[in-house]
C-alpha cells in the first residue's frame, strides 16, 4: 500500500483535476486552532468537506483517528462534513464508519468526486454540542499561556527536540514535563488528544468538568509562519503551556489553570 | 506548498463555503497576501501584509455581523464587542477573554500601523504573530 503522503497526493491530484476552478483543494490544511485535522480539505459554495485518510497506526488504533475527527468537529464550522477514505481491499470497523458523515473507498473515484462536489447532501451525524463552552474554555486557557509567553524573555535557542520527561498530577491536574529543547508538533499533538479537558467519544469532543492540563516545556514551540500556532492549538485542546520548571512556579500556573477551568464547571 | 500558502488556502476554502454572503472581497485579500512574499524592501512588505490582512479581517467581521442581523460598527474593536455581545449560547460568540485580547493584539496594533506616520512592524515575526491571531479570531467567529 502506498504511504500516507502518496495517498494524500493522489487524492489531491484527482480532486484538483476534476473539480471546478472555484473549488479550493488543500492537502494537509493548516487550521489556526488545530495541529492536525483532515488530510485533504475542499471548500466551495457548495460546502466544505474534509477527507480523512487514516494512517496505518490509525487503522489499528482507531481512537487516535476518532480524537482527530473530534477536534476537527469543534474547530471547523458546523456546516463542515467529514468523510473517511478507507484503503482499497480493507474494511473499516462498523464503529469507525459510524463516526464519520460519509465513508468511501480510496479507489472509488466517482463517489469521491460526488462527495467533494456536493458535501451539503451529506447529513451530519454528530452536531458538535458545546462549541460555545469549548471556545470560552479555550479563550481562558490561551490567555494564561500568552501571559506565560510574555513573561518569558529568554532568547530562543532551539537546541534540540524535547521528549516527555515526566507525566504526573499536581493538585488533581495533569502536568506533562518535557526535557530540554523544543517539543515536536507530532509529540504535542499526541499528548494534546489525551488531556482531561475533553471527553472524546465516537468522534465527538465534549468539554468535561474536569480540570485542564499543563504542558511544562523547556522552550516555546514557536512555529515559523504563525508563531503562536502550537500554543493556540494546545489551549484549544484544553492545555496551558509554561516554561516554568521549579515546583513553586509550576504550582502557580497549575492554580491559575485550575481557576480558569473552574469557571466552566 | 509553503506553510503560509497552505494557511491561506485553508482559510479560502473555509471562507468560500461559509453561509455568510458577500465574502468575495475577503477571498481576494487572501489571494493578495499569498503573493506578497517577494515584495521588497522588507518593511514595505510588512506594511502591505498588515494592510491586506487587517482589511480582510475588517470586512469579514462586517459581513459576519450583517449575517447575524446586526448593523456593524466602523472600528475593529467595536465590531469585536458586537460579536462578544451575541447570545452566550451562540456557537460563534466571541468569548470575553478573546474580546479583550484581540481588541488589543489586533485592533490596537492595526490602528498604530495604519494611522501613525513612519510606523512599521519591526520584523517578520511581528507580522506573522498579528496575522496568526487574525486567522485564529476569524475561525472562532465565522459561521
Amino acid at each position: 500500500m502506498p504511504n500516507g503522503y502518496a495517498r494524500q497526493r493522489r487524492l489531491e491530484t484527482l480532486l484538483r483535476s476534476q473539480l471546478d476552478v472555484d473549488a479550493t483543494v488543500v492537502r494537509r490544511p493548516d487550521h489556526p486552532l488545530l495541529l492536525r485535522g483532515p488530510d485533504v480539505l475542499i471548500g466551495h459554495r457548495g460546502g466544505l468537506v474534509g477527507f480523512f485518510l487514516p494512517t496505518l497506526r490509525e487503522q489499528i488504533a482507531s481512537k487516535s483517528l476518532s480524537d482527530r475527527l473530534a477536534m476537527s468537529r469543534l474547530a471547523y464550522p458546523a456546516h463542515a462534513r467529514f468523510v473517511l477514505v478507507w484503503p482499497a481491499k480493507l474494511t473499516p470497523s462498523p464503529d469507525t464508519v459510524a463516526w464519520f458523515d460519509g465513508v468511501v473507498g480510496e479507489d472509488d473515484r466517482p463517489s469521491l468526486l460526488r462527495l467533494a462536489r456536493t458535501p451539503k447532501k451529506l447529513h451530519s451525524k454528530h452536531h458538535p454540542g458545546g462549541r460555545a463552552e469549548a471556545m470560552a474554555k479555550f479563550s481562558a486557557l490561551y490567555a494564561i499561556s500568552l501571559g506565560e509567553l510574555a513573561r518569558d524573555e529568554r532568547p530562543k535557542e532551539r537546541r534540540r527536540y524535547a521528549t516527555v520527561d515526566h507525566r504526573g498530577f499536581q493538585k488533581g491536574m495533569e502536568v506533562v514535563r518535557f526535557s530540554r529543547g523544543v517539543p515536536r508538533a507530532a509529540v504535542l499533538q499526541s499528548i494534546m488528544l489525551h488531556g482531561r479537558g475533553y471527553r472524546f467519544e465516537r468522534g465527538v469532543a465534549t468539554p468535561t468538568n474536569e480540570a485542564s492540563s499543563v504542558l511544562a516545556v523547556d522552550e516555546w514551540p514557536i512555529a515559523r509562519s504563525d508563531p503562536n500556532h502550537r500554543i493556540r492549538a494546545a489551549a484549544m485542546a484544553g492545555w496551558t503551556m509554561t516554561t516554568r520548571s521549579d515546583d513553586e512556579g509550576l504550582q502557580a500556573i497549575v492554580e491559575s489553570t485550575n481557576r480558569a477551568a473552574k469557571t466552566f464547571r | 506548498m509553503s506553510a503560509a500558502r497552505n494557511r491561506y488556502a485553508t482559510l479560502r476554502a473555509i471562507v468560500a463555503s461559509s453561509p455568510v454572503p458577500n465574502m468575495h472581497s475577503v477571498d481576494r485579500e487572501f489571494l493578495e497576501l499569498e503573493q506578497l512574499n517577494r515584495v521588497g524592501p522588507s518593511r514595505r512588505r510588512f506594511l502591505l501584509q498588515t494592510l491586506h490582512s487587517t482589511r480582510a479581517f475588517d470586512t469579514a467581521l462586517n459581513r459576519i455581523l450583517v449575517y447575524h442581523g446586526l448593523m456593524p460598527e466602523v472600528a475593529i474593536g467595536k465590531m469585536l464587542r458586537q460579536l462578544n455581545r451575541l447570545a452566550p449560547s451562540s456557537p460563534y460568540r466571541l468569548p470575553d477573554q478573546f474580546y479583550h485580547q484581540w481588541r488589543q493584539s489586533i485592533g490596537n496594533v492595526r490602528n498604530r500601523f495604519m494611522h501613525e506616520a513612519d510606523a512599521y512592524p519591526s520584523n517578520q515575526r511581528e507580522v506573522d504573530a498579528l496575522v496568526g491571531e487574525i486567522h485564529g479570531c476569524l475561525l472562532v467567529v465565522l459561521p
